[in-house]
């Protein structure tokens, strides 16, 4: 298991079209990819789980990746995130 | 065959018809299984998922050949909810070990999901939770063998007919395709009736026996304005009729040359036309069609399918958005008129025997401080950002308005206190629907800045009409000579009070072109209309002088029946302008 903190900077947060991003993303990974926000587990690959989770901009989040591909997993989502703009 | 409903949304359509079925009531259907069938019903319910997907990809393919971004957009966003692995785990959860049918599965964990996200403070996210409920209908359509018709994408003209319209089938709706709108039920102020005024579609509600008389397909006419459908249409009719839809097409393009021009009579009187709005995206609309402003801005929309109050910011945000898309020009922002037909759960409000008597609008807002609070400072902060003036719904006395405007005053002293800018000259007014109001309007023009006459509730109130039953519709009527009194009295009454005081109409009564000359006669300055017929009211306006309006405004009140009301009004239009009701 690989996690990594990281904080969210785009304006809309991990929300509406970032949050489709995201899902879409983390569904290529085989290991399990969750990020620890306000003392819940997100489920990344799930978009319900995203858009009940509240992260906004200014949120600090820790992604976990948990599985064969973890640490490819892990780089992936977390650049993706940080390089979110809208 | 000839079919008499409510006249909801003006307009004239002929096209086939489409049935729109309801979805049986899942609770009506198999709820639990026995245990050795629980692979069976995943099973179906897997099926079930990739059914839906596959109608899903068909609709998005359509939105993607058909350039339209912003519904690819919300349908691809659908698919991602259909395959949610939280979707997937709550429904197999629920049937492995508690042995629901996969239709009560998947109907509790969508409403589940829904829950959550509509609890969250968030438009946005109140909108995914529509779209959850949406793929848990489709996948139950599935799992019940029910045929659901997609309305967002349709290939020909169509009118819909059903039992009910909702308004969240009619907000999901091809507004390019569907011409018109038939429901059993409803009536002029359902929110299905002023989604269609919104969006421009001809609606006949209230129409009953119609389901049981027609097959799908068939062609239907109906006109919006006097509320009948027809069928049984001859083919030379068909032509003929069809003509005339065009005819009726090439008078409304006529209309918008109206649009850069004041409302003033041929003698350089002129009247404030506004718009009714319930959201931002209305207000812009309203500023393209040349409206002097927003009569009549609905907040009760911000309260309604949630389950918890919107906050002051984001209640400020969106009447800063409506504020902001009027430019300047004046801004209407009536405090929430819940109660009476329109629910509100988290306001948990009882079941009442009489809710248009009942605890509603101002009467919630004066118990609950803190939510009449929040909106009035919402309110007071966006008047920062052009001219918003408030208006307090249902007042039926002084005490009332007095009670109202402290409380507008505390509002506004505790911005200053923090130091948080609003508009401090922010006017309050009040709607006029209550006949106590109406008749001591000498008194409550005093601590006003303005009156809206709310000609719905003054109607249902004045001749105890309960707009909402079908079975006495036709008692209700606004040129019954009672009614009408109580109108000439509260104009009159404001325009004695100078000072700039002012009475308009923000009721279905001011919308209608029948009432324009009548209620101009009476010396009424502010019109505020649905933005569909507000270039009709503008094209009449315009085209008569105020000496005649006030001549037809005697004449008229002179008579002594409603009915002899509305055909003299009806004759007294000047015959150029009979083209354009």
């Amino acid at each position: 298991m690989v996690q990594k903190e990281i904080l969210v900077k785009n304006p809309t947060g991990l929300h509406a079209r970032p949050a489709s991003l995201l899902v879409a993303q983390a569904a290529k990974w085989k290991s399990k990819i969750t990020i620890l926000f306000n003392n819940k587990t997100i489920i990344a690959k799930s978009m319900l789980s995203l858009l009940g989770g509240g992260i906004r901009k200014g949120s600090q989040i820790v992604v976990v990746a948990d599985g064969e591909d973890e640490q490819d997993a892990l780089v992936a989502v977390c650049d993706l995130i940080e390089q979110f703009d809208e | 065959m000839l079919f008499q409903g409510i006249a909801a949304a003006p307009g004239l359509a002929l096209a086939r018809c489409l049935i729109v079925q309801p979805l049986p009531e899942s609770n009506m259907m198999v709820q639990s299984i026995p245990r050795d069938q629980v692979d069976a019903e995943l099973d179906l319910f897997a099926q079930a998922v990739k059914s839906a997907s596959a109608q899903l990809e068909k609709i998005l393919d359509r939105a993607r050949q058909a350039g339209d971004e912003t519904k690819a957009d919300i349908i691809g966003a659908q698919a991602m909810l259909l395959t949610d692995p939280l979707l997937e785990e709550g429904v197999c959860e629920k049937v492995s070990t508690q042995f629901f049918s996969a239709i009560r599965a998947v109907k509790e964990t969508t409403d589940e999901q829904a829950d959550i996200l509509a609890g969250l403070d968030d438009p946005y996210l109140r909108e995914r939770a529509a779209d959850v409920k949406d793929i848990g209908n489709r996948i139950l359509a599935i799992l019940m063998g029910v045929q659901e018709i997609d309305l967002s994408f349709l290939e020909v003209d169509t009118i819909l007919v059903g039992r009910e319209i909702t308004p969240s089938q009619m907000a999901s709706l091809d507004a390019s395709k569907v011409k018109g709108i038939v429901a059993e039920i409803g009536g002029k102020t359902s929110h299905t009736a002023i989604l269609a005024n919104n969006m421009e579609i001809a609606a006949v509600l209230g129409c009953q026996g119609i389901l049981a008389s027609i097959q799908d397909g068939i062609p239907l006419l109906i006109d919006g304005t006097k509320g009948t459908v027809e069928t049984e249409i001859s083919a030379e009719r068909n032509i003929s009729l069809q003509q005339e839809v065009k005819r009726r097409k090439v008078i409304k393009e006529s209309l918008r040359e109206l649009i850069g021009c004041p409302a003033t009579t041929t003698d350089g009187f002129t009247v404030e036309l506004a718009a009714n709005v319930m959201d931002p995206d209305g207000a812009a609309k309203a500023d393209k069609l040349g409206a002097d402003g927003i009569g009549l801005y609905r907040t009760e929309f911000l309260f309604m399918d949630r389950t918890m109050a919107p906050s002051e910011q984001e209640q400020y945000e969106a009447y800063m958005k409506v504020v902001k898309a009027m430019k300047g020009k004046p801004v209407i922002i009536r405090t929430m008129d819940i109660g009476g037909d329109k629910e509100i759960a988290y306001l948990n409000l009882p079941k009442e025997e009489n809710p248009f008597l009942g605890y509603r609008a101002i009467r919630i807002c004066l118990q609950d401080k803190p939510l009449f609070m929040t909106q009035l400072r919402a309110i007071l902060r966006a008047g920062k950002h052009g001219k918003a003036l408030v208006m307090y719904p249902m007042i039926a006395s002084l005490e009332e308005l007095r009670e109202a405007n402290r409380i507008l005053q505390e509002a506004k002293a505790s911005l200053r206190a923090e130091g948080i800018p609003f508009d401090e000259n922010l006017a309050p007014g009040i709607m006029v629907e209550i006949p106590s109001a109406a008749v001591t309007a000498d008194l409550l023009i005093r601590e006003a800045a303005f009156f809206s006459i709310g000609s719905n509730d003054l109607t249902q109130y004045t001749l105890a009409v309960d707009r909402m039953n079908e079975r006495i519709s036709k008692l209700y009527n606004h040129f019954q000579p009672g009614v009408l009194r109580l109108i000439r009295s509260v104009v009159e009454t404001a325009n004695r009070a100078g000072g700039g005081k002012f009475a308009g109409m923000c009721g279905e009564m001011a919308s209608d072109p029948l009432a324009t000359l009548l209620l101009l006669g009476f010396g009424m300055t502010e019109f505020s209309v649905n933005p569909s017929s507000l270039l009709t009211i503008k094209k009449i306006i315009t085209s008569v002088d105020m000496a005649y309006a006030q001549e037809v405004a005697e004449k008229a009140m002179a008579l002594s029946t409603a009915e002899e009301i509305s055909a003299y009004l009806s004759a007294a239009l000047p015959p150029e302008l009979r083209d354009y009701l």
